[in-house]
């Protein structure tokens, strides 16, 4: 009798494995249901523009339906947003470690918690006052008489209704508190054994750093800053605040942060969602809409893949 | 001051003019961790020049005395240090740590190479205080005084992590050696060491006596014996007997000596 | 030399001082020009002082002397505003004075800092804080704007009514009798509140969490417990590749399935069920953009991660001896999952799921598009709506449809307070809770 009952709970998998397998799956099918969608929806687009949706700029009358400023203004935006954040965040990284002094380290680490936990849409919030308090009177020749303006630019091109400038200083608001505690880590992980070899050879702090200590921490280092972009350039609420729904041109010149260059995201809305409308918009720019979505899932993913190597590789560095 | 920091950078490197060893004296050291007591009092002189072992069973102290040498103690929270250590008459309690760790150089247990080539290991001192000295003759001199310039030599861009424990060790001697200090301390340096890598390092640290003070601490008693001219023998933060190596291993005053030389259960 | 270093710190000090100055307002034109100068004098006497005493020729502080001569220059040249080139701004010259005072005060101080301190190693390292700590200055300055901007606009207009009052604009038919005869005017009703934008953020973390916690906890097991290598690495990167996923791109698939569905099943249960749906006070049936239901549903996509990475850590982190203790006393291998591994991940698998319904109450990228604003109730089935959405309306409303943005635009910053309460203070526990578990293990 015992027997047999043994050899039953031996055959049938337990409840908690089918129930866990089931519940694991759910992942998995979403991720491929989301990919397949993007994909069978791009079909329009990518049968009528092919590969001009990728290589050529947007000119729905010249029969262009290219993506290139879009994805210029994402490149752009998100280059703004790291040349402010990556240094802050590995400054207070570098505070918190080795140049600290007394609670300078606790401060930092529970600080960039707490802010942490402000959610995109306050930086978004925020884009009028940061336009108020620093480029109006810095890029937009705020306070000045309505005729010196015209005098002056002569096309009164101002950056009043959005720029790529102002979305990347909030966005770098947003990464900062993201990316300091996964840099802190890269610096923190870094043996002691090394840091203690090199004060030994009576070099000093800063010494040690840039020699031994960042050459070490390079690949975590470079992870957490592509963890960086990929969340720069996913964010849609900070662009939408700050830089706006057009799909332009690429800007002449080609690095003028000051005009609004609208990125990837911002473009997908209008192109799927007729801007704000809930109605979609016509099938063919919806369908543009889809495959702008395919291109920034597949770039994510791109840098994804990238930065969980790199992770790897520095956590087996120094595995013993 | 000025002048003592133009001095400095005329230190000539390894390998041009003999140096001269400094000597290391102790004038009622004591060292706590928090509120324990690690070091309670200990007086005592290294002679220059020759090399001088600190024996004595695990948690006595040795180590953290070995550490307050080079002042690498200061970097562990909470220790705190009093009493004087004098280098050749100067206290270094009052002087720049880093300036002190240029004369008074450490071996480690473990091998701590850096991920760097074998050169670069070698040079990383000489490069982080801006020593103005010959690169390739430092390196070469370096290397031969740890016995491993003939292994390396056509080897000298290879990482260094691609090399033995024992070699490795052996490397972060030559490294320490490329600054030009006066005192080299030794935390048991040849305990991960297979023995026929413990003694190319043995017979290294002989080399040298006379040019360097060396200080090992070593729960080897057959090392200490072989190694070193000077003995000191700590317990419990106590410095119990310090002497001649022939007189503490022979006849040694106290009894405590005998009986941890012995083998007796401490 | 130290008096020569004490000048050259204090004139780098300004300089930076100056320089931070100049990038919040534009009136100090005046300045730059001669601290520059100044400096420019102090460091070739550096310079100068260094060449003789201590017979080294640094060629950085002659640099600093003879770029800060330049800048005095360039800054007296410039106009006042710059333009041309194609650039889509008035440039004023208050930029350009502040990038180089900055840029030159930085180096300046550093070096005169390590000068003043004696020029030892240690005066080295402590030379470099100036560089470490004024681009964080200058962010930290940008929080406080924040920070005082939403306090200041939004803590006057807090009172109990705004929290307890839903907002409402709606109109409707009325049958009304008057002198015998029937007749249909249009009733009105108007409040100002925030009541169910608060309520609805709540209901959307909570049914992101009923939904989040059995998925992440499964993911977190099945990887753990039961998959192979092969099994396990796709599903894990599966869920991590969920988070990598604009919520942009969730945003519009929603949209089209809503769509779908309407054009569908236009009218029956399933369509009330993806929609959301209310009541008018005169018994009229309205259709939202979303329900409540549908939104968490993709919300969760972004929360199942966390709890799943949450429980995986949890469950490795149990020493391996107390597994294998159970195991030899003869427990199955499920028994030992729920009675001991899953316990002792219980503080690990609370933590994920607390951060997780921060970023639930924060979630905008993704309902953006599908939520409305509460007008017509507050429960699973009707049209979903937050507090982040208000804050939203309050900007984009008239383009939405909607009619907050005309009567409750100044309320956002009152919106935003309540929402970092929700949000900050959910991650604080977070954190809290994570400083207690890597406490158990320095115990352990």
């Amino acid at each position: 009798m015992m027997q047999r009952n043994k050899q039953q709970r031996k055959s049938i998998p337990s409840v908690i494995k089918i129930a866990a397998m089931i519940l694991a799956l759910i992942p998995v099918v979403a991720l491929l249901a989301i990919i397949t969608s993007l994909a069978l929806n791009s079909s329009k687009a990518i049968k009528t523009a092919g590969w001009g949706l990728l290589t050529t700029t947007f000119n729905p009358a010249g029969g262009q339906y290219g993506l290139l400023p879009a994805m210029w203004g994402t490149f752009l935006v998100v280059l703004v947003a790291m040349v402010i954040a990556a240094p802050v965040s590995l400054f207070l990284a570098i505070l918190a470690n080795d140049f600290s002094i007394g609670f300078l380290g606790t401060i930092i680490r529970w600080t960039m918690g707490i802010l942490s936990g402000i959610p995109p849409i306050i930086y978004a919030a925020m884009a009028p006052v940061f336009f108020v308090v620093f480029i109006g009177p810095k890029f937009a020749g705020a306070g000045l008489p309505e005729a010196t303006i015209l005098k002056m630019t002569q096309y009164s091109d101002l950056p009043i209704n959005g720029s790529t400038l102002l979305g990347g200083i909030l966005i770098s608001l947003l990464l900062i508190p993201f990316l300091s505690p996964l840099l802190d880590d890269a610096i923190k992980n870094v043996p002691y054994s090394l840091k203690e070899a090199s004060f030994s050879l009576g070099a000093d702090r800063w010494h040690t750093l840039t020699h031994v200590i960042l050459p070490a921490a390079v690949s975590g280092i470079s992870s957490a800053l592509m963890l960086g972009v990929l969340t720069g350039m996913g964010e849609a609420m900070i662009v939408a605040f700050a830089i706006g729904f057009e799909i332009g041109k690429i800007p002449q010149p080609l690095f003028d942060i000051l005009k609004s260059t609208a990125p990837l995201t911002t473009v997908i809305v209008g192109f799927s969602a007729g801007g704000f409308s809930l109605d979609l918009s016509g099938p063919l720019l919806t369908s543009i809409g889809n495959f702008a979505g395919l291109v920034l899932l597949l770039l994510s993913f791109a840098i994804l893949g990238v930065s969980t190597y790199l992770q790897s590789r520095f956590k087996n560095r120094f595995a013993s | 001051m000025i002048n003592k920091m133009v001095a400095e950078n005329d230190r000539l490197c390894v390998g041009a003019v003999k140096k001269t060893p400094g000597g290391i004296e102790l004038k009622n050291l004591e060292v706590c961790y928090g509120e324990n007591k690690v070091l309670k009092g200990i007086s005592l002189v290294f002679p220059p020049g020759k090399i001088t072992a600190i024996i004595g069973p695990s948690g006595c102290g040795k180590t953290t005395l070995l550490r307050c040498l080079n002042r690498l103690s200061e970097l562990s929270h909470g220790c705190k240090v009093e009493g004087q250590i004098l280098l050749d008459g100067e206290n270094i309690l009052e002087m720049d740590p880093m300036m002190l760790r240029r004369r008074v150089g450490m071996v480690f247990q473990r091998a701590n190479p850096f991920p760097k080539s074998i050169r670069e290991n070698v040079l990383y001192g000489v490069k982080a205080i801006k020593l103005q000295c010959d690169h390739e003759t430092t390196v070469k001199a370096c290397l031969e005084k740890a016995a491993l310039w003939d292994e390396l030599k056509i080897r000298l861009n290879d990482s260094a992590f691609a090399l033995s424990i024992g070699q490795q060790q052996r490397l972060c001697f030559a490294r320490s050696l490329a600054v030009a200090p006066e005192v080299v301390l030794l935390d048991e340096p040849a305990s991960a060491l297979d023995p026929v890598s413990t003694v190319k390092l043995e017979n290294s640290i002989l080399a040298m006596k006379g040019e360097y003070t060396q200080i090992i601490v070593t729960h080897n008693m057959n090392e200490a014996r072989k190694v070193s001219d000077y003995v000191a023998f700590l317990y419990a933060g106590d410095l119990i007997e310090f002497g001649e190596t022939q007189k503490i291993f022979n006849n040694s005053e106290k009894s405590e000596t005998r009986d941890y030389i012995s083998g007796k259960v401490y | 030399m130290k008096r020569i270093s004490i000048v050259a710190l204090l004139v780098s000090g300004a300089a930076l001082i100056l320089g931070c100055l100049s990038l919040g307002t534009n009136s100090l034109e005046a300045y730059p020009t001669p601290v520059l100068g100044i400096l420019f004098l102090t460091f070739a006497a550096l310079f100068v002082y260094i060449r003789f005493s201590r017979k080294e020729t640094k060629l950085a502080i002659i640099a600093i002397a003879m770029l800060a001569l330049a800048s005095a220059i360039i800054l007296k040249v410039l106009p006042e505003y710059l333009h041309g080139f194609n650039i889509n701004g008035l440039i004023h010259r208050s930029v350009i004075s502040a990038l180089l005072l900055i840029g030159l005060g930085i180096p300046a101080a550093c070096y005169s800092l390590f000068y003043f301190l004696g020029a030892t190693p240690r005066a080295r390292d402590f030379s470099r804080y100036p560089l470490l700590l004024l681009p964080i200055i200058l962010i930290a300055a940008a929080f406080i704007l924040i920070i005082y901007k939403i306090v200041a606009g939004g803590a006057p207009l807090l009172n109990w009514s705004l929290i307890t009052t839903p907002f409402k604009d709606q109109s409707w038919y009325k049958e009304v009798w008057q002198n015998g005869w029937p007749n249909f005017i249009t009733a009105t009703t108007l409040q100002i509140g925030l009541r169910n934008a608060i309520l609805g953020t709540f209901l959307l973390m909570g049914l992101t969490a009923i939904i989040s916690l059995p998925v992440g906890m499964g993911v977190g097991i099945f990887v753990h417990q039961y998959a192979g290598p092969r099994l396990g690495g796709v599903i894990r990167f599966s869920t991590t590749a969920l988070r990598a996923i604009s919520g942009i791109i969730l945003a519009i698939i929603a949209l089209s399935l809503i769509h779908a569905v309407s054009n569908s099943f236009h009218g029956t249960f399933l369509n009330y069920l993806v929609q959301g749906f209310g009541y008018y006070p005169n018994g009229k049936l309205l259709t939202g953009r979303s329900s409540f239901l549908f939104a968490s549903l993709f919300i969760s996509l972004l929360v199942i991660p966390i709890v799943a990475r949450a429980t995986e850590e949890g469950l490795a982190s149990l020493p391996k001896d107390i597994a294998e203790g159970s195991l030899a006393v003869g427990a199955s291998s499920e028994h030992t999952l729920t009675h001991i591994s899953l316990p002792w991940s219980f503080p690990n698998i609370i933590t994920g799921l607390v951060l997780g319904c921060a970023e639930a109450a924060g979630a905008l990228t993704i309902i953006f598009l599908m939520a409305g604003t509460g007008e017509l109730g507050v429960n699973p089935l009707s049209e979903t709506t937050s507090l982040a959405y208000f804050i939203f309306d309050c900007r984009f409303g008239t383009q939405m449809g909607d009619s907050v943005q005309y009567y409750m635009e100044s309320y956002q910053y009152t919106a935003a307070i309540l929402l970092l309460i929700i949000t900050v203070g959910l991650t604080v526990l977070a954190l809290v809770l994570k400083s207690k578990i890597s406490r158990r293990y320095k115990g352990a």
